[in-house]
């Protein structure tokens, strides 16, 4: 197996300016307080190891966070089903902001920082691993800068964008991508797909194994697949948890650990071929919560250390972060079996 | 259908031959029947298979795959006899002492058997990913290729044969900076033009103990290679320049972790008007923590004679190739005032 991190100099500011995550974060709040059905939700088990055990932590907009005393996976339960959470991401007040705001205000930024990264890691990580991939299958971009990235992606010759809430310009995209309203039960042939894209999917899944079991139904032997999500066992989720404010359902259902998200690919038959932790916001996301908030408690080295020990010093340790699977952004490549 | 297992022998059972017969043992599709080594200390410390004090005694016991892992100047014999006999063979580097030695091999090469060589690095995991970007062409053509790889020698490696001239034809250009000089033709092809300053700059041998090699190629690329044995910490480094950015693979996964942990550097440049280049653009580190590059290049053998097609990865091709431009640096070298 493998590790990447990167050595890179941005602000979480430049993708997410703290203005409008705040209104995006206050809306997401009043949605999914007035759109969920309380007697619709589901109990489940934890979706990384699949462990039934399980330990009070916090509740976040009304909704109970449980943790895995197995594999420390965080996750909601009980959670909306998936038509619910299909339903809010068509329709919330939270999402269109999202789309319509935030996603294109920060567009240049999140091309160039977030998106084109990826583009580049499926590219190289295809050519290594599968290098006559042809049909490659997103699932879950519903914006548009991101998905006219994906569909750009000259090293496949079939593209198909698989989201049934995607209200994405046909027209924008590259020729050769095609857009799949349905869900991924219903859409693609079983063994008809070279390689998936899953961004941040998993996190807002409420059937996690519904949704893996589809993922290698539709993949052929062999075939990749590219997840990225925040992770439970990264420096600010342990040093803030339930004061972490990137943590809310949602948009964070699923917290995987990098045991349980490990666990979850190898029990559908996947081997984790990459995994990383190239997050580059650990450490300012604790300073700004902290400075947010002053009655938030960090442990007394860590208070030290970004108090005194300037930019560079918390650069390094963010780095150290990525070298040691530490930080909160995870990124899995794993192969089918 | 369960696959062929196919017998196995190891000529010579020095540092390489234990690799080889631990990649044997842990293949299902290999059985090792046979190691011959000439030195009797060695055979008496080995069991579990047939040990023979000469390699036409291995021969006779007719294995399906020869692995020549003996000094330079006895693999083309092993090499040609075994092919003679119908036998595959993998053979490790170098391909002999000299040009002549691969020529005299590749002459004994015959349809009906592989031949592959062991340029082992090819298949090492920061190797393979900087391969696999490069070809996915989304950094554009290489521009040029600099390399540095050494070590620092040891207790034994005054004595070694491996600084023999009369063994092992040259130094360490020739023992370990091939592997450089191949890797630079996998990722470039050929190298016409060669420069070479070489010196016996610490090490009392009658072989080189660092070489400096310069190439070109008729595409207008160019390469740079330090080849050392007194690079007192043990180093290897490939740096890839591409139109549209760079790699770098760093430290090897090895038997003694010396070279220190691999990794890939991968950055794009990051700005078109070089006036507004800042020079540090963001970089991307790849560590590999597992290494199967000894099992991969065998695989690779054994998928050639599963599916019979020709050895393309660590070819005959290649071994005459990286071998003729050993030969032109050390000519080079030798018509250089102050030389070696």
């Amino acid at each position: 197996m493998k590790s990447v991190f990167l050595v890179d100099h941005y602000n979480e500011a430049d993708v997410k300016p703290a203005e409008m995550l705040n209104a995006y974060v206050q809306l997401a709040e009043k949605n999914v307080n007035d759109l969920f059905l309380r007697d619709t939700f589901v109990n489940c088990d934890c979706p990384g190891c699949g462990a039934s055990d399980r330990a009070e932590t916090f509740r976040r907009f009304n909704l109970d966070y449980v943790s895995c005393p197995r594999c420390h996976t965080l996750w909601v339960s009980p959670r909306p089903d998936d038509e619910s959470i299909k339903r809010y991401y068509a329709n919330s007040d939270a999402e269109i902001y999202w789309r319509e705001k935030l996603s294109r205000e920060t567009a240049l930024a999140r091309v160039e920082r977030i998106v084109l990264p990826r583009v580049d890691w499926i590219i190289d990580s295809t050519q290594q691993y599968l290098p006559d991939a042809d049909h490659f299958v997103d699932i879950g971009t519903h914006h548009d800068v991101y998905a006219r990235c994906l569909s750009e992606i000259g090293r496949f010759s079939r593209k198909t964008l698989l989201n049934p809430i995607c209200e994405i310009n046909p027209g924008a995209l590259a020729h050769s991508t095609n857009i799949v309203n349905e869900h991924i039960s219903k859409a693609m042939p079983d063994n008809s797909v070279d390689a998936i894209s899953m961004f941040e999917v998993l996190d807002r899944t409420s059937n996690i194994d519904g949704a893996m079991s589809h993922a290698r139904r539709m993949l052929r032997p062999g075939g990749l697949i590219f997840i990225t999500g925040i992770l439970s066992t990264g420096f600010d989720i342990m040093t803030l948890w339930d004061q972490a404010q990137n943590i809310f359902p949602p948009d964070r259902l699923n917290v995987f650990s990098v045991e349980g998200l490990t666990m979850l690919m190898e029990r559908h038959g996947f081997n984790v071929l990459e995994f990383s932790t190239p997050g580059m916001f650990d450490t300012e996301a604790v300073i700004h919560a902290v400075e947010t908030n002053p009655k938030i408690q960090v442990p007394r080295f860590v208070s030290y250390m970004l108090e005194n020990r300037g930019p560079e010093g918390r650069q390094r340790f963010q780095e150290f972060l990525q070298m040691n699977l530490l930080s909160s952004f995870g990124r899995v490549l794993a192969q089918r079996q | 259908m369960s696959k062929p297992v196919f017998t196995c022998g190891i000529a010579g059972y020095g540092y390489m031959g234990e690799i080889r017969k631990q990649v044997i043992e842990k293949s299902d599709r290999l059985e090792l029947i046979g190691i011959s080594d000439i030195n009797a200390n060695t055979r008496q410390e080995l069991s579990g298979c047939a040990v023979l004090s000469t390699t036409d005694a291995l021969l006779d016991k007719s294995p399906d795959i020869m692995f020549v892992c003996t000094p330079n100047a006895l693999s083309p014999k092993i090499c040609v006899e075994a092919m003679r006999r119908g036998i595959h063979v993998f053979c490790e580097k170098p391909p002999g002492r000299n040009l002549d030695d691969i020529q005299t091999i590749i002459a004994a090469e015959r349809h009906s058997v592989k031949l592959m060589f062991g340029f082992n690095h090819r298949f090492h995991p920061a190797v393979i990913k900087a391969k696999a970007i490069v070809d996915a062409g989304r950094m554009g053509a290489v521009l040029n290729l600099r390399g540095l790889y050494g070590k620092s020698g040891g207790i034994s490696f005054h004595n070694s044969w491996r600084n023999d001239e009369s063994i092992s034809g040259g130094g360490i250009l020739l023992d370990q900076g091939i592997h450089m000089l191949d890797l630079f033709c996998y990722f470039c092809g050929n190298f016409e033009d060669v420069k070479c300053f070489s010196s016996r700059a610490y090490w009392d041998f009658n072989v080189e103990d660092n070489a400096y090699v310069i190439m070109r190629n008729s595409t207008g690329q160019n390469a740079i290679f330090h080849s050392s044995a007194t690079l007192w910490k043990h180093t290897f480094r490939l740096e890839i320049t591409l139109e549209h950015g760079y790699i770098v693979v760093e430290g090897l996964l090895s038997k003694s972790g010396s070279y220190g942990r691999e990794r890939l550097v991968t950055a794009k440049r990051q700005f078109e008007d070089e006036a507004a280049a800042v020079g540090n653009p963001s970089e991307e580190v790849t560590y590999f923590d597992q290494d199967l590059s000894w099992e991969l290049e065998v695989n690779e053998l054994i998928r050639c004679i599963d599916e019979d097609t020709p050895v393309t990865i660590s070819s005959s091709h290649d071994a005459r190739r990286v071998m003729e431009i050993i030969s032109k640096a050390y000519l080079d070298a030798s018509n250089n005032p102050g030389a070696a």
